[in-house]
């Protein structure tokens, strides 16, 4: 369950390369499916694909009620979000200090945490992970084409960031990025981060985006 | 564009108007009448073709049968029902009415023929087109209403054909081709009607194992789609294989030599020279059509068919949804929706997959839902679903409004 289609795709890609999931074996709980096109005109973007409808079906609960429900396979579900609408009045998440560089991504994915499970009260189920990005899903794969970054959890906007990144030539052909503009969010962000379905790659990454990292120590338990 | 449709006498349908869009969609339950709508338009194409034999109904996809059953013939008909009545009507204007009677006398005869006993039908660009040739001097005595018509006729046509509308004026000079123009435009006009025909794709047409139809480019179970994709030019192409129905879809490939053949990449009956490229696959295994699933031989079929400029412009569908997957259906109808909308395609679609109604976007007057049911007497009625039923406290999407019961069209034997 995601905010948006684009860190399906990014969160997919780490499932295999975490615990070898296959992209066939994940099911989607897009909210776009839960309406149809007339409702949908008539929506704007952010009122199906955005932090609010994450909480919405947090508080709600039929979404991961249904999910769970009657079914005895070993299914998890995996809640995602981005920190970097947290300031919209209403979300309640108690802002970490920044001063302190160390431990200022995990207080923060610790903040998010905390937020979800309070939405999610009675809801919870323990076959949860958390995939809190910090500051967006675009910073867990700014570094694989920058291998020289730090903490990529610190850029205030890693999507700019990563649209410079793509723009150059030594990193991508512009044949390539061509083709990435003919194809959907979900497909370009599949591609993108597609070097993450390989372990290796995928703790290199986490070397370099604390909230990453804790998103795959999450999925251990699994 | 057909905005309107009354029939008359035909099969089940007593006296019906429909009110058309470019995407119209009828649902309802078996033997309700969708299919009789379609058909009636489809003879309404063929008196306009001025061809009734059952050649001609046949390839236009409509069922024949002995005429007492294209007639009414209800129990309670008062009187003997011996003419089809089809009216076809473009926005103010009456685009063509066609009185259809049996040529032979008896109604029980097995071999019947029909003729057209009246056919009211572009008399009016006729006489126009007529007097301009005749008289370009009449020009200069036109009244501010003759102009008024002539701007509204050349402003439709360069709004069909892309055309660039010439720059004319009660002061300005004629355009030189006038005649030209206006006699393009009654072609186009005519076109509109005679072309009309009911699709309704079999697997064996689309592979190339079977070819029945005869209508060019596309026949009507799915026969010549590589031809028109290897007529298509390099965008076309791209945007067939970049629309993404398919997932697992990389290349789309025609092979006009037919060398693949050879290759053995062709091995059973197939004659279509369409070819396959999955990206999971390696490089040279490319497939064939008849190799190829049903799912990505039908979407290609009706992206292909809305996005040619050398397909009909108003068409039917029969069962839309055949081998599609639910999603499937939903992506597909959104997708042809915006074509047809784009490139002034008008189409009558039947289904019986919700998951179609998912597709269609309500508040856009161009995409029109409508359910037929049969009245207590038999007779084929609609209703134009305009918006979505207010449920109390629910969210519902329309696929499951209709499968709940709300929007109707579902059978009643409970």
């Amino acid at each position: 369950m995601a905010e948006g289609k684009s860190d399906l795709a990014v969160i997919t890609n780490i499932l295999k390369g975490a615990l070898g999931i296959d992209r066939s074996d994940i099911q989607y709980l897009l909210p776009e499916l839960d309406y149809d096109e007339t409702d949908l005109a008539r929506m704007r973007v952010e009122q199906f694909s955005n932090w609010t409808i994450v909480k919405t079906r947090c508080e709600e609960g039929k979404v991961i009620r249904r999910f769970f429900e009657g079914i005895d396979d070993e299914r998890f579900m995996v809640i995602h979000i981005d920190t970097a609408e947290r300031l919209e009045i209403g979300f309640g998440v108690i802002e970490p200090k920044k001063e302190d560089e160390s431990g200022y991504v995990s207080a923060l994915r610790e903040a998010v945490v905390l937020r979800l499970k309070h939405w999610l009260g009675e809801n919870l189920h323990k076959r949860t992970a958390f995939a809190v990005a910090v500051e967006e899903t675009e910073a867990w794969i700014i570094p694989i084409f920058d291998a020289k970054v730090s903490e990529t959890g610190f850029y205030p906007n890693p999507k700019e960031r990563l649209s410079r990144l793509m723009n150059r030539s030594n990193v991508m052909s512009t044949k390539a990025r061509g083709k990435l503009f003919q194809i959907n969010e979900f497909e370009k962000f599949w591609e993108l981060s597609y070097p993450l379905r390989k372990r290796r790659n995928l703790q290199e990454c986490a070397g370099k985006n604390e909230s990453l990292k804790l998103f795959c120590a999450d999925l251990e338990k699994f | 564009m057909i905005t309107e449709i009354n029939i008359k006498n035909f099969k089940s349908i007593v006296d019906l108007t429909l009110p058309l869009s470019n995407i119209n969609v009828f649902i309802g339950e078996n033997g309700c009448g969708k299919s009789n709508i379609l058909e009636a338009i489809g003879f309404a194409s063929a008196a306009a073709k001025k061809d009734l034999s059952d050649v001609q109904l046949v390839s236009k996809g409509i069922r024949i049968a002995k005429s007492s059953l294209i007639l009414n013939s209800f129990k309670d008909n008062d009187q003997e029902i011996s003419e089809v009545v089809v009216r076809l009507v473009s926005g103010k204007n009456d685009f063509g009415k066609f009185y259809l009677v049996i040529k032979s006398q008896h109604l029980n005869d097995v071999l019947v023929t029909w003729k057209i006993k009246r056919r009211d039908y572009d008399e009016y660009d006729e006489t126009f087109e007529k007097n301009l040739e005749e008289n370009e001097k009449a020009l200069e005595e036109f009244s501010r209403e003759d102009w008024d018509q002539l701007r509204a006729a050349m402003e439709e046509y360069s709004k069909e054909t892309g055309s660039q509308m010439p720059k004319f004026s009660i002061t300005n000079r004629i355009p030189a081709n006038i005649v030209e123009i206006l006699h393009e435009e009654r072609i186009e006009k005519e076109r509109l009607i005679t072309d009309f025909v009911i699709y309704a794709l079999s697997n064996s047409a689309l592979r190339g194992v079977q070819s029945d139809s005869l209508i060019k480019p596309l026949g009507i179970f799915g026969e010549g789609l590589d031809e028109l994709i290897a007529s298509f030019d390099e965008k076309e192409r791209e945007f067939l294989t970049t629309e993404q129905m398919i997932s697992w879809l990389d290349e789309i490939i025609i092979d006009e030599k037919d060398t693949l053949k050879l290759k053995g990449l062709k091995p059973g009956r197939s004659t279509s020279r369409l070819f396959f490229k999955d990206k999971f696959m390696l490089e040279d295994d490319i497939f064939s059509s008849e190799n190829a699933n049903e799912g990505v031989l039908h979407v290609l079929f009706y992206l292909s068919l809305f996005i040619s400029k050398n397909t009909p412009m108003f068409f039917g569908i029969d069962n839309i949804e055949t081998a599609l997957n639910p999603k499937l259906c939903r992506d597909l109808i959104k997708k042809l929706s915006e074509i047809a909308i784009k490139n002034g395609k008008q189409v009558v679609i039947t289904t019986h997959n919700p998951a179609i109604l998912d597709g269609l976007n309500l508040h856009d007057d161009q995409q029109r839902l409508f359910v037929v049911k049969r009245n207590d007497e038999g007779h084929t009625k609609i209703e134009r679903i305009k918006l979505k039923p207010a449920i109390n406290g629910e969210q519902l999407k329309l696929s499951e409004m209709w499968m709940r019961g709300y929007i109707g069209g579902l059978p009643t034997n409970f």
